[in-house]
């Protein structure tokens, strides 16, 4: 028997639950010793092996995060052997990566070899090769920082590659892509959209988050 | 597995965004948090966890309110044939399932095959309501709906109906089904989707099938045998799919449940809410301090101090985070010594730091201490747990006697006194004082409690708990709020479904 809907004083939430949530995050992002801190703190029993996992994970990212995409590529090989053969997105996106650190290294020449080994293969496919166009077009410039396509060197861009891979990572080892955390906030602030579409407020301002939490 | 300590809080009025107006008094929040361990009274059941629930579901015809005269109902009850010969309105064999659709699921959904299309064809397959008169066709009435054979129009509540679909004839098979995820009643042939219409009726719907002309001939399944349209594959329905699903979709198509379709419809959406930079992060760090794990929280500085690109605290409203870094070491400390059954050691340190806490009357706790009372029932409890029963007995006689008449605290008292009672007292229905969780119960108290103290403090609901929980206290209660406008229809909320979604493309 369900929640009787009008009785919402008596909304229960599970300590487990809310332990989980935050684990989720932790486990995520790859921060090993709070995980283990939080863990002996609210006696959550942890399965000790995948923390090894994510020291490998948090290396892989690290290195990606550093420019480091061929060493992050090379060891991605090692923990999830066929996860970048089936990810040709993100395989490409990280191939970039270390065409942009190239790039930035004022390493010309280098950077332009790379790209015809290995970023050209992928050209046989459509979609590619606007992603390749944008990235070449960065040699043209004395000053790729000051090109159209500059984005492409930020540090949001790294970043967001490295988000894939940590979760094509963690779709890959079954565990799940998007923290219960996220799943949460995204949920509630959807959930409370239709409701506030629902009750039709006129003039209501959309759900916003930290709004809910400061209000 | 033991009881989880479960929170409990008022509901606010929703359109305050669902924070309190009325602020709860924190005694009896923590006295009935104290007893969420006890197993529940009678008659109620588990909780917003449980999956289709175990509601009825049609399993054959209703030969008893069937037009009786018109029709006759096989012996099995799954086939219907019409016999008379006149074909007037009135006249129509109607014949609805025994048991309307369950509605706790995201889909319901039988068939019907056309064994013989007699004389005209006249067959309707749909839904109808209690009330229906079984002389008419499915959808000519209000709250009906029905898709029918001989002009393949949708009707839906009223005699002239909209084009809609194929007509359909001997040896087809036409399928009828309620989406409650979006409310839609949609109808299939052969195994195809033929259209959906936005479902208005409430209540209680029965799956209905009508034969109106000599001969007419059909069977109904409802499950027991494989569906035509097999709701474990559809390929056709994206009709009602905005055109930005397409694009992911179109390689996953061929091999979706149609359920698990209405799912991803509802992933999608959820997928694409952004999500304000460092909402995690802050919301992790305010449990951390709400509930004083000291240590974890230095760890969790110390990794995140390093990420890339660094996260920005600025945004944070700095009263706020003094309000929980308010005596977070003593705290942390006080945390310890509660979860390692130290009580002595840590009322002894209460006293040095935080006594207030212990006095009658703080914060209008009437004229006992909760805090206290919390403190002195654990004691008794840890005496229990290390077989000191004697001893047990005298410090309950000394501090807990006095509570045995007072309403609020008396159920918890009787609890820990019938500890005693019991060889294996774990076992027993008030094992749940021995659980940890317990420990954590009175730790939470405490914690609550000094923070309280915070001369600065403006926000007594933020004190009871971490943002983290009132986002989830919000997601339930806006969940079973939706829920409710739907006429309680649709899957059950479950917190831990809501956040585990992800769902599989291959379909596990």
């Amino acid at each position: 028997m369900d929640v009787d809907p009008p009785n919402y004083d008596n909304v229960t939430i599970n300590d487990s639950d809310v332990h989980s949530i935050v684990l989720s995050y932790l486990v995520h992002n790859c921060y090993r010793e709070t995980v283990e801190s939080f863990a002996a703190g609210t006696g959550m029993n942890q399965p000790a092996d995948y923390l090894e996992d994510i020291e490998k994970r948090k290396k892989i990212f690290q290195c990606a995060l550093e420019g480091n995409a061929l060493k992050a590529i090379e060891l991605t090989e090692q923990l999830a052997p066929d996860l970048l053969e089936s990810n040709k997105d993100l395989h490409f996106d990280l191939l970039s990566l270390h065409f942009v650190e190239l790039v930035r290294s004022k390493k010309c020449n280098e950077a332009l070899e790379f790209a015809q080994t290995k970023l050209t293969p992928f050209g046989k496919v459509q979609k590619y090769v606007e992603k390749l166009e944008d990235f070449m077009a960065l040699l043209a410039y004395e000053e790729p920082e000051k090109s159209p396509m500059f984005h492409l060197l930020s540090l949001e861009h790294r970043q967001q590659v490295v988000d894939s891979l940590n979760r094509a990572i963690l779709a890959h080892a079954k565990l799940p892509s998007h923290t219960a955390m996220e799943r949460l906030i995204q949920q509630t602030t959807v959930v409370r959209q239709l409701l506030n579409q629902d009750h039709a407020k006129d003039g209501h301002p959309p759900f916003a988050l930290k709004d809910f939490l400061n209000g | 597995m033991s009881a989880a300590t479960n929170r409990t809080a008022t509901a606010g009025n929703l359109s305050n965004n669902g924070n309190t107006t009325n602020q709860q008094d924190p005694a009896s929040y923590f006295l009935a948090l104290a007893r969420q361990g006890s197993p529940p009274p009678e008659g109620l059941t588990g909780g917003a966890d449980e999956e289709y629930e175990r509601e009825d579901v049609p399993t054959e015809l209703n030969t008893i309110n069937s037009s009786g005269g018109f029709v006759v109902v096989s012996t099995d009850k799954l086939s219907v044939k019409y016999t008379n010969v006149n074909l007037h309105g009135h006249d129509v064999g109607a014949v609805q399932a025994n048991k309307p659709a369950p509605v706790k699921r995201l889909v319901y959904y039988f068939e019907m095959y056309v064994k013989n299309a007699g004389a005209r064809g006249q067959f309707a397959i749909g839904f109808t309501n209690e009330t229906f008169k079984m002389r008419r066709q499915p959808g000519w009435e209000a709250n009906t709906c029905g898709y029918h054979g001989d002009d393949g129009h949708l009707y839906h509540g009223h005699g002239k109906g909209q084009p809609f679909g194929p007509t359909f004839t001997t040896n087809d098979t036409v399928g009828a089904g309620i989406n409650y995820g979006s409310q839609e009643f949609f109808f299939t042939k052969n195994g195809a989707i033929v259209g959906a219409v936005k479902k208005e009726i409430t209540g209680a719907l029965f799956p209905t099938v009508a034969v109106h002309s000599q001969n007419e001939e059909i069977e109904v399944n409802f499950g027991q045998k494989q569906f035509a349209f097999d709701i474990k594959a559809s390929c056709s329905f994206f009709s009602s799919l905005p055109c930005f699903c397409w694009i992911n979709l179109s390689v996953c198509m061929m091999t979706f449940e149609y359920e698990r379709l209405e799912r991803m419809k509802q992933h999608l959406r959820i997928d694409k809410t952004p999500l304000s930079p460092n909402a995690s992060y802050k919301l992790v760090r305010s449990y951390l301090l709400h509930y004083g794990y000291e240590e974890t929280l230095n760890s969790f500085e110390l990794a995140t101090k390093n990420t890339v690109p660094p996260i920005s605290m600025s945004q944070e409203n700095g009263s706020d985070v003094q309000d929980i870094m308010y005596a977070l070491n003593q705290r942390r400390e006080l945390r310890q010594l509660i979860r390692n059954g130290e009580i002595d050691a840590a009322i002894n340190k209460i006293r040095q730091w935080f006594p207030q806490i212990l006095e009658p009357d703080y914060l209008l706790q009437d004229d006992k201490s909760a805090t206290c009372f919390l403190l002195h029932c654990q004691k008794f409890i840890e005496l229990v747990r290390v077989g000191e029963l004697e001893e047990a007995v005298n410090y309950g006689r000394m501090e807990l006697a006095k509570f045995f008449e007072l309403p609020g605290y008396n159920d918890l008292v009787q609890d820990c006194v019938a500890l005693l009672a019991y060889e294996e007292p774990l076992q027993s229905a008030v094992g749940y004082l021995l659980e940890g969780t317990q420990r954590e119960t009175v730790a939470d108290t405490v914690n609550a409690m000094v923070l309280l103290t915070n001369p600065n403090v403006k926000d007594l609901q933020g004190c009871l708990q971490s943002y983290l929980e009132r986002v989830v206290r919000q997601l339930t209660v806006c969940c079973l709020e939706k829920r409710s406008l739907s006429g309680n229809q649709g899957e059950c909320f479950s917190l831990r479904r809501a956040l585990n979604s992800n769902y599989n493309a291959k379909g596990s």
